[in-house]
Parts: structure tokens; C-alpha cells; sequence
């Protein structure tokens, strides 16, 4: 669980990133957390995972302050960065010198990730493409049952039947422990999977809400006109016509259109009720 | 303070494996680089200057061989480039990420380099310096194209070193060596790119400060005694042999190393990306 109370940082000689930010996320879901370049989701996820420091409020992570990195917090933190580097050696050996620092470790689900990724045990590391790299640090991430698992822009550079397999991999290894955290500009490569969508928009947490609540409020569809329709809250052109999301007025349920969603919560046609 | 948060046995153990298993190829390029480094070089010094391993009299006095101690200050020289590398990859903002995120306490990080290339190093140091030399004098010695001219290549002893440096000082001569390894082991850390050149860099500034600050007193007490770049160290018996300037380098050889190890860890404890 994730408790972040008034939070305020700023990098030195810049604006405030954020001013009294507060949230909190609960353990046994999947986060989406959305915003614009430079809104600070990165700099978010480093200070869950302490990377960062703190300057101002207060966050606490599994019961801990994640600044202060003390072991037990660490072992139960595992990222997928944005960028990231491995040693030039094989998978296998990578696995038996960093796995054992993980005490939840699974290395039966890994060897299963592994099968359906495609990846050899015996391939060096540095020779694998980026997207085969990035796939073996997400394998790993999961296989390490970590209470918190942050994932900054993890399908990057996958190929697409790396993607579906990536959201078929993930729903199917979390469990009520975890949390997992993924920040990314591709929303489309995760709207079938998240729980809670949170959007961050100039310091603030412009968006909060459950798949479950966005359900329960709003209706996304594609129409060929306008004309006729009432109470539209949000709309954009497309091939078929127009995009359009609707209030809930019935029982009746869409898919969700989480580019859509976004794009209307960024220019504040829906609010965070 | 829990204990756990400190330092843990196992999972220290676990932090070197990983270390060792991760650099195993680094290491063990390094340790032949060294070995046969220093072996070529020996061999090459004991063909070209034979004189310096031997025995030499003059004035009624023995001298032991020169030869192996004003070496083995350049293989100490290459020791410290080892040391000093062993927080480099805290230079890269990606590395920097993984190191942080490592499951183990701030002493465990800083405690492990410690382990393996100050202690490790030495001790490996010391036997390849010991191996070679008396390899590289057999070799010498019976090689048939090589002519030493009668002279007799004295076998390698670390008495000789001890000797050459004066049995009088030579706890505060490793201290002060001690004291200059664990600079080039925590300074570095203060610098992203060529960190180690830097710190190098850095040590001459703050030895020439360091006279500059004597020469502007002596000009400041003792006007138109000393010009120029003269100065005067104040200098008095303490005890029986022990004089105020011995003190000073005492202290500053023999306790620096406590200081720099803290300052080494606090600014692990406060790293960030």
C-alpha cells in the first residue's frame, strides 16, 4: 500500500513539480498512472522507490519511508526503469547472482515467463535486443514477488505479440499482495488490464478513479454524427465518424477508450468526481 | 536502530556473491592483467637493471636491493586504481539505479567494494607481487641468452620493503598508504564522469592549498625570512624523539582513513539519481 500525504518536490533552479499532492493506491491492484511529458511520473515512481528523497509531506510504502531504504523495504521493491543496463553475462548466471537477494523469489514462475517470451537461459544478456532485454527485466520483476512492482514505460520497444503477451503475463502472475504500478505514454498497451486509473497533470492528481467507478459514469463509444446526441462530455474525430464519451444513464457498459479518457481528463471535460 | 537494518550475515553474503558472480570476468581479467603485468615487468627491470635487485655495498654499509620496493610502489600505485574504481558505476544515472535498489543496507554496500578490493585486492596483490618476483628472477637467472654480467639477483622478501622503508615508521608509512587508499576508494563517489582522475586531480589541489597555506603564514610571521615559495613548518620536541611535525603527519596518515570511510558512507547513504 501506498499512503503520500501534501507531498512537495522540486528539482533545484526549477518550478515546483509538485505542490500538496496526497494518494493513495491499495495493495492486490494495477495502477495506470497517466500525465503529459514532464508532469513528474517519473520522478513519482522514483520516490516510491526511493530513489529520491523527500523533501516535503510525507510517503509511505508497505509500511516504510522509502527514503530511508532499509533492506526489508528494498526487498520488496522491484522497477522496471526506463532505461536500463545488464552485465555481459548470461541469463542464467544473472538469475543465481540476483535472485537469492530477493527472498520472495519464484524461480518456477520465472522459467514459465521465460518459455513464453521466447528467452534461452544460455543467451548473453548484452547481445539480446532491446526488446528481449526489457522482456527478461519484466520477467524477472514479476518473478519476484515483490509487494510493490513499479513499471516505467515497460512496453517500450516490445514488438506487438510481445504486448498482448506482456498484459496476458501480467494479469496472471499478481496477486492480492502486490501492487503494481506501470507509468506510460502507450496507453492503449494497457487499458484491458489496470484497476485504477490516476492521471498527473502540473503537480497535481487530476484523476483518480477505478475502472470500476469509470464504468458506473461514463460511456465510451464511436458514432458517425454528433447530431442527435445528448450530454456529450468529450469528443474527437476518428476514421468511423467521431469518439465520443457519454454519461451513464442505464445499466449498459463499454469498453474503455483509455486514450480517450485521457485525452478528455487533460483538457478537463471530466473531472475527478 | 534494528541490527537488520544495519548489517545481516546472510545477506551480506549474498550481496558479495552477487558482486563476485556479476564481475567474475572483470576480476579474473584484472587479476591476469596483473599477474603477468607484473611479471613482464620485472623480468624486463631485472634484464636492464640487474644492479637495482642485488645486494650493493658502499662505504662499509650493505644496501639491500632497491629494485622490488620502488616497484612494488608502482604496483601499490595500480592497487589504488583498483580501489578507485569501486564505485564507478555510480557515474551512470542507470547503474546508479540498480545499485540503490539493491536489497541491502547502506554498510553492506559500502562494506562489500571494502571486502573485495581493498582486502581481497591487497591480499591478492601481495601474493602475485611475492609469485612474480621470484618467477621473474628464476626466469633471469636461467636464461641462457641472458647476461647478468656476474652479478647475483637477490630472492624477493617483504623484509626488504619493510627494511627499505625504516622499520621506525613503517605503521605510520601503512597507515598513511591505508589513509590514501580509502581516498581513492570514497572520493571518487563525489564525481560522475572520470571520478577517479577527478579525485586524483582533486588530492594535488588540496596538497598544494595545503603548502600554499603554509607558505602565506610564514610570510604573515616571519616577514622578509622566507620569499618566494619558502616556508617554515613549526616544528618542536613533544617527547624524546617525538616532534610536533611527526604529530602532524601522524594524525593525518594514521586517522584521515576513520574520516574519509564516514564521509564515504554518509554520501552512499544520501545518494540520488
Amino acid at each position: 500500500m501506498i499512503e503520500i500525504k501534501n507531498l512537495v518536490f522540486q528539482y533545484k533552479k526549477k518550478n515546483p513539480l509538485f505542490e500538496d499532492l496526497s494518494l493513495r493506491m491499495e495493495n492486490g491492484s494495477i495502477v495506470g498512472l497517466l500525465g503529459k511529458n514532464g508532469a513528474g511520473k517519473s520522478t513519482l515512481l522514483n520516490l516510491m522507490a526511493g530513489l529520491i528523497p523527500l523533501q516535503q509531506g510525507s510517503m509511505i510504502v508497505n509500511g516504510f519511508e522509502p527514503c530511508k531504504r532499509q533492506p526489508i523495504f528494498l526487498a520488496d521493491v522491484c522497477m522496471v526503469p526506463e532505461e536500463f543496463a545488464f552485465p555481459s553475462i548470461s541469463i542464467d548466471h544473472y538469475i543465481k547472482a540476483t535472485s537469492p537477494l530477493y527472498p520472495t523469489f519464484d524461480c518456477e514462475k520465472l522459467d514459465r515467463i521465460l518459455v513464453e517470451f521466447e528467452l534461452d537461459r544460455t543467451s548473453k544478456l548484452n547481445q539480446l535486443s532491446h526488446g528481449q532485454r526489457k522482456k527478461f527485466l519484466i520477467a524477472f520483476t514479476l518473478a519476484s514477488n515483490c509487494k510493490l512492482l513499479i513499471l516505467d514505460e515497460p512496453t517500450n520497444g516490445l514488438d506487438i505479440p510481445s504486448k498482448s503477451l506482456f498484459r496476458k503475463i501480467l494479469v496472471g502472475s499478481v496477486t492480492e499482495e502486490q501492487l503494481v504500478i506501470i507509468s506510460t505514454h502507450q496507453v492503449k498497451d494497457i487499458d484491458t488490464i489496470i484497476d485504477k486509473v490516476i492521471v498527473v497533470e502540473k503537480g497535481k492528481i487530476l484523476f483518480d478513479q477505478t475502472m470500476e467507478n469509470i464504468n458506473k459514469q461514463w460511456y465510451f463509444e464511436t458514432v458517425p454524427s454528433l447530431n442527435g446526441l445528448d450530454g456529450v462530455l468529450y469528443h474527437e474525430n476518428s476514421m468511423a465518424g467521431y469518439k465520443v464519451i457519454l454519461p451513464v444513464t442505464d445499466e449498459r457498459e463499454s469498453p474503455l477508450d483509455l486514450e480517450l479518457l485521457f485525452n478528455a481528463i487533460i483538457n478537463h471535460s471530466i473531472q475527478n468526481n | 536502530m534494528k541490527t537488520n537494518d544495519f548489517f545481516n550475515m546472510k545477506r551480506f553474503g549474498l550481496l558479495v556473491k552477487h558482486d563476485l558472480m556479476i564481475n567474475q570476468n572483470k576480476y579474473l581479467l584484472k587479476m591476469l592483467v596483473l599477474f603477468l603485468g607484473l611479471y613482464a615487468v620485472l623480468c624486463y627491470l631485472m634484464m636492464n637493471n640487474a644492479n637495482l635487485f642485488c645486494i650493493q655495498y658502499w662505504d662499509g654499509h650493505k644496501q639491500e636491493p632497491q629494485g622490488y620496493t620502488n616497484f612494488f610502489i608502482f604496483g601499490l600505485m595500480a592497487l589504488g586504481g583498483f580501489v578507485g574504481g569501486s564505485f564507478s558505476d555510480l557515474g551512470s544515472k542507470v547503474k546508479r539505479t540498480s545499485f540503490i535498489l539493491l536489497p541491502a543496507s547502506t554498510f553492506e554496500k559500502i562494506l562489500h567494494p571494502f571486502l573485495i578490493r581493498v582486502v581481497l585486492g591487497l591480499i591478492i596483490f601481495l601474493l602475485f607481487f611475492w609469485v612474480d618476483a621470484h618467477l621473474a628472477r628464476m626466469t633471469v637467472a636461467n636464461a641462457p641468452s641472458i647476461v647478468l654480467q656476474g652479478l647475483v639477483i637477490e630472492p624477493f622478501s617483504y623484509v626488504q620493503v619493510i627494511d627499505t622503508w625504516g622499520r621506525d615508521h613503517f605503521e605510520q608509512l601503512v597507515f598513511a598508504l591505508f589513509s590514501l587508499g580509502m581516498y581513492l576508494f570514497t572520493i571518487p563517489m563525489f564525481f560522475k564522469k572520470q571520478a577517479l582522475l577527478k579525485a586524483i586531480f582533486a588530492l594535488f589541489v588540496g596538497v598544494f592549498v595545503y603548502i600554499f597555506f603554509f607558505i602565506l603564514l610564514s610570510h604573515l610571521f616571519h616577514p622578509g625570512i622566507y620569499d618566494g615559495f619558502k616556508f617554515s613548518v613549526p616544528d618542536y620536541k613533544i617527547y624524546k624523539d617525538f616532534r610536533s611535525f611527526d604529530f602532524l603527519m601522524s594524525s593525518i596518515g594514521c586517522i584521515s582513513w576513520v574520516f574519509l570511510l564516514f564521509l564515504g558512507y554518509f554520501k552512499l547513504k544520501e545518494l540520488k539519481l
